[in-house]
């Protein structure tokens, strides 16, 4: 029996029971679709990443309180105002910004929603390349003078002057305090891995930011973030060794470890990338639990199959077909049961993938491993748990199996 | 030829031991149309699926056409049922899935022939059973008659020396039956060696000789003589009156 003959009549064979295949094929489809859509997800969301991180370089460093080692973390140090400027002269060939996230209730002209604010020095837009869409970004004077000004996320403006495309100079009011918007952030493509900011992320002075934020819980003014860009990538190690030994005279550690994290870029990346791994093991492994299931439940229906269509292998028997011919029916049989669930399944987290492309505005990268690794499992899930029902329907019997009723 | 001698079939059930053939002795030469009749239980059926090469004796030897079948291994005997015999039987078994034409074909696929070839030798079979017009019906579709008919073509299709027949009127009213016969004549007419298992007296009139089996041991066998034909000169039986 040739192969294309075997397709056929497994063809018929599955159009003849349409639901019951369905509903076999069900494991196997969401085993797929989740392994494809993961690894497509995770494909596209390490490009997203790589891109984020070659857009600002690898040559940043993030300072924050090392608050994991505390079993109270109201027992926490953090940085004071001091040491930004004296890491400013400690620690030369590099960009320095605090940055003081907060939210606050911002309003224009009666209209009122909460909005994302970054306190940041002027040299913040130099570590994370900040586009400027209308107006300017906040300056040294803006620091010194604590301005109440405020540079726009793109969606806020839009949100807030839906108008107005250049609301530069227009009066909003943050905390029930009046701000001038002095620019507007350009749209920008979200990356994953940064300082958390996105279209709905405005500006304000550090200074201001810190004036206005509640330090109570801190017991006065602290530094909670702090990041440095190296002028020379070549510094970075020596950079951030620097840090470390600056902070460590200053505060000592706690109980031999270090009271603060200097993390380079690249630990980051390494950290997502190792989150993300084992993301996609779990992930993969409950794909795989799916896998399984529907892999038994391809046996059960082929062992149901076999012993429906004893009679038929009787009569198939009796003109001629081979043990061999036998076995290759029902295996084929089972691969392509599986082939056709693994397939839907392969479109279905294809689509996934796309949609979160699409949400997640990353660029939709087309996982061909991920493609080529659902249909040989799913031929090796019809091969493996097909062998089985298609040995004992080659094994029978013609005598028995013709009188079978 | 058919030669089996001293051929046993013992069936072991649990703690019973049935012993369905005690030593047959028999020898069929080709153009042969011979008759088996026997009660049931008489080892009739267990001695047609010896011969037809679907089953193994438990002792004795069966030779067909001067080649030692009864120590075949289960691919070499599926080539035998393949190449050298066709089977109809009581209830046609036709695979209820696939039209008529496609069961025809079924032996030539397992004969490893092109899909062309297949094609022109079943709707030749078909046309020799006077099927041309149902090639695309499925049995469900079909008269018992016509189903009975298909099994014919489908048992030719290869060109056997050799067709077996277990009751292959039992499920047929006589009318229909005796064209069937009028079928399985015309084809011994044409060299074609038969075996009919049949319990039926009437039904096994319709061949030329007849063996009576009893309890696994051959107790008759003779020539007929008050043999049922048909006006065969007349044309092909089974065609549509």
């Amino acid at each position: 029996m040739n192969l294309s003959e075997g397709f056929r009549e497994s063809w018929d064979m599955i159009r003849h029971n349409k639901l019951r295949t369905f509903l076999t094929m069900l494991g196997m489809n969401i085993g797929v679709a989740a392994v494809i859509a993961v690894m497509a997800t995770g494909l596209m969301a390490r490009a997203a990443v790589m891109e984020g991180v070659e857009s600002i370089g690898t040559s940043l460093i993030w300072v924050r309180a090392n608050t994991r080692v505390y079993e109270d973390r109201s027992n926490a140090i953090y940085m004071k105002p001091e040491d930004l400027s004296a890491l400013q002269t400690e620690v030369p060939g590099a960009w320095l910004s605090p940055l003081l996230r907060t939210r606050s209730e911002m309003g224009y002209r009666g209209y009122q929603d909460i909005a994302s604010l970054y306190g940041v020095w002027p040299t913040y837009t130099r570590l994370w390349n900040i586009p400027i869409a209308y107006g300017r970004f906040i300056t040294q004077q803006d620091g010194d003078q604590r301005n109440k000004v405020i540079a726009l996320g793109y969606n806020t403006a839009r949100l807030f002057f839906p108008d107005e495309p250049n609301p530069v100079g227009s009066i909003v009011t943050i905390g029930g305090r009046a701000f001038t918007v002095v620019g507007v952030v350009a749209q920008r493509e979200r990356s994953a891995i940064g300082d958390g900011s996105d279209d709905d992320t405005s500006y304000l002075p550090y200074e201001t930011a810190q004036n206005m934020f509640d330090w109570t819980r801190y017991g006065g003014v602290r530094v909670l973030n702090l990041f440095f860009k190296v002028h020379d990538l070549k510094q970075l190690d020596a950079i951030a060794f620097s840090i470390s030994q600056y902070l460590y005279a200053q505060y000592g550690s706690y109980k031999g470890q270090p009271r603060f994290l200097v993390q380079k870029a690249e630990e980051n990346i390494n950290t997502f990338n190792k989150v993300f791994d084992i993301l996609t093991i779990v992930i993969s492994l409950i794909a795989g639990i799916s896998l399984l299931v529907g892999g038994i439940g391809i046996m059960n229906i082929m062992l149901v199959a076999v012993s429906e269509r004893t009679r038929e292998i009787g009569i198939r028997k009796a003109v001629g077909a081979k043990r061999a011919d036998i076995l290759a029916q029902f295996l084929v049989e089972a691969v392509i049961i599986c082939l056709v669930g693994g397939g839907i399944g392969i479109f279905v987290g294809l689509g996934v993938a796309y949609a979160i492309a699409a949400v997640q505005k990353w660029l939709y990268v087309f996982p061909l491993v991920g493609v080529t690794l659902g249909v040989g499992v799913s031929i090796g899930i019809g091969l493996f748990f097909g062998i089985y029902p298609s040995m004992k329907a080659a094994r029978l019997d013609p005598v028995v199996a013709l009188t079978k009723e | 030829m058919i030669s089996v001698s001293a051929i046993t079939k013992i069936y072991i059930m649990g703690e019973t031991r049935v012993e369905a053939l005690r030593g047959v002795d028999l020898a069929i030469n080709r153009r042969e149309f011979v008759s088996v009749m026997g009660p049931s239980g008489s080892g009739k059926s267990t001695l047609m699926n010896i011969i037809g090469a679907l089953d193994r004796p438990s002792s004795g030897r069966y030779f067909l056409d001067g080649v030692d079948v009864s120590k075949m291994s289960d691919n070499q005997l599926a080539e035998i049922r393949n190449k050298m015999i066709g089977f109809v039987f009581q209830t046609f078994n036709l695979l209820p899935r696939m039209t008529a034409l496609r069961n025809v074909e079924l032996p030539l696929m397992y004969a490893g022939l092109s899909t062309k070839d297949r094609r022109t030798k079943a709707q030749n079979a078909l046309e020799m059973v006077s099927l041309a017009d149902r090639m695309y019906h499925r049995p469900a579709e079909l008269s018992g008659g016509q189903r009975q008919r298909v099994a014919i073509a489908r048992a030719l299709v290869n060109d056997p020396g050799f067709v077996f027949a277990d009751e292959p009127t039992g499920n047929l009213d006589s009318r229909t039956g005796a064209e069937i016969m009028e079928i399985f004549q015309r084809l011994n007419d044409d060299g074609v060696t038969i075996l009919l298992v049949t319990h039926e007296a009437d039904i096994a009139k319709h061949a030329k000789r007849l063996i009576h089996l009893r309890d696994g041991r051959i107790t008759g066998d003779e020539p007929i003589t008050e043999r049922t034909t048909y006006g065969l000169d007349n044309g092909w039986a089974g065609s549509n009156q």
